[in-house]
């Protein structure tokens, strides 16, 4: 069993749609945003959920699959992530931490502002454009991370775009 | 018990509060510039070193002290540890985070940001020295409260 955490440094939810990818979510032709996208957007007063890495599901190969996205310095996820295990000296040996690297682009940023001004219709419009923009990415850094394609080499998890 | 104290860049604030903390300052006298440039990491990480949570030491009652840098990530930074303490089963009661950007004032911020990001050392530091001695003794008043609440929990 591994742990897989997709990161995105962004305020969009790249990481959480990606982690819905790697479930299995997104399959087939566009249009690919479907009704499991909005539980990624936040209202405003929904200060509680930032940051918090978001359980999406086990996979086919009993692996747990997180999500956490929030905009801020690079890497900040990872490295905290890293030493706060190395506190507890908990083995890193099953936990795979993967950087979407998608970025924020004014529609992405304009989807979250929508939903969380609770313009949801708006938002959804918004987000499934962002979302088709991006589908290869999407796709491509989900699929690297499947079951077979992980290894316990972290030199191959810096090759992970 | 773990004990992280966090702020912004992760050098000033929270660096003077972990030297407090393992007694290498004396917490009711206000130090000299050069006690503060003499502690480990006080005006000295980079940007990209935030998030790092950094071990400084050990206290009296073996409590561990750590610093960190959460840039604009506070809230966010505690529900992520928060939920992370949960997957991997750690108890929640093994560690304190203390925020100290409410006793940053506003010449530690502007030193800081030239120090540290700009990178204009000869302006922002002493900027940043002055900034801190006067923070200090707010800083010293928290860093008393949470070693008294640690002690009260033995």
């Amino acid at each position: 069993m591994k742990y897989i955490f997709y990161y995105s440094n962004s305020l969009f939810p790249y990481s959480g749609i990606v982690a819905a990818a790697h479930l299995g979510a997104l399959k087939g032709e566009p249009p690919y945003i479907r009704d499991f996208v909005e539980k990624f957007f936040y209202r405003n007063e929904d200060s509680e959920r930032t940051g918090r890495p978001y359980y999406a599901g086990t996979d086919l190969y009993n692996n747990h699959v997180y999500a956490v996205w929030n905009s801020g310095r690079s890497g900040m996820v990872y490295k905290l992530m890293l030493s706060f295990l190395e506190m507890y000296e908990i083995k890193k040996k099953n936990i795979f931490l993967v950087d979407t690297k998608l970025k924020d682009s004014i529609l992405s940023i304009l989807a979250c502002k929508a939903y969380a001004k609770g313009f949801d219709r708006g938002g959804k419009l918004l987000a499934e454009r962002v979302i088709q923009n991006n589908f290869s990415i999407i796709s491509e850094v989900a699929g690297k991370s499947f079951n077979e394609n992980l290894t316990k080499d972290v030199a191959y998890q810096i090759m992970l775009p | 018990m773990n004990v992280i104290y966090h702020c912004y860049g992760g050098t000033h604030s929270s660096v003077i509060a972990a030297a407090i903390h393992l007694n290498w300052l004396l917490p009711d006298e206000v130090p000299n510039g050069k006690d503060l440039m003499d502690i480990p990491y006080f005006d000295t990480r980079s940007s990209n070193e935030q998030g790092c949570i950094t071990y400084m030491g050990t206290d009296e009652i073996n409590n561990k002290v750590f610093i960190t840098g959460r840039g604009d990530y506070g809230l966010a930074m505690v529900n992520f540890l928060d939920e992370l303490s949960y997957i991997f089963n750690i108890r929640g009661n093994t560690y304190r985070l203390i925020n100290l950007m409410p006793y940053v004032n506003i010449k530690m911020r502007i030193g800081g940001i030239l120090s540290r990001k700009v990178g204009l050392i000869g302006t922002g530091r002493p900027m940043v020295l002055n900034g801190s001695l006067k923070a200090f003794r707010n800083i010293s008043k928290v860093v008393q409260e949470v070693k008294s609440n640690l002690e009260q929990r033995l």
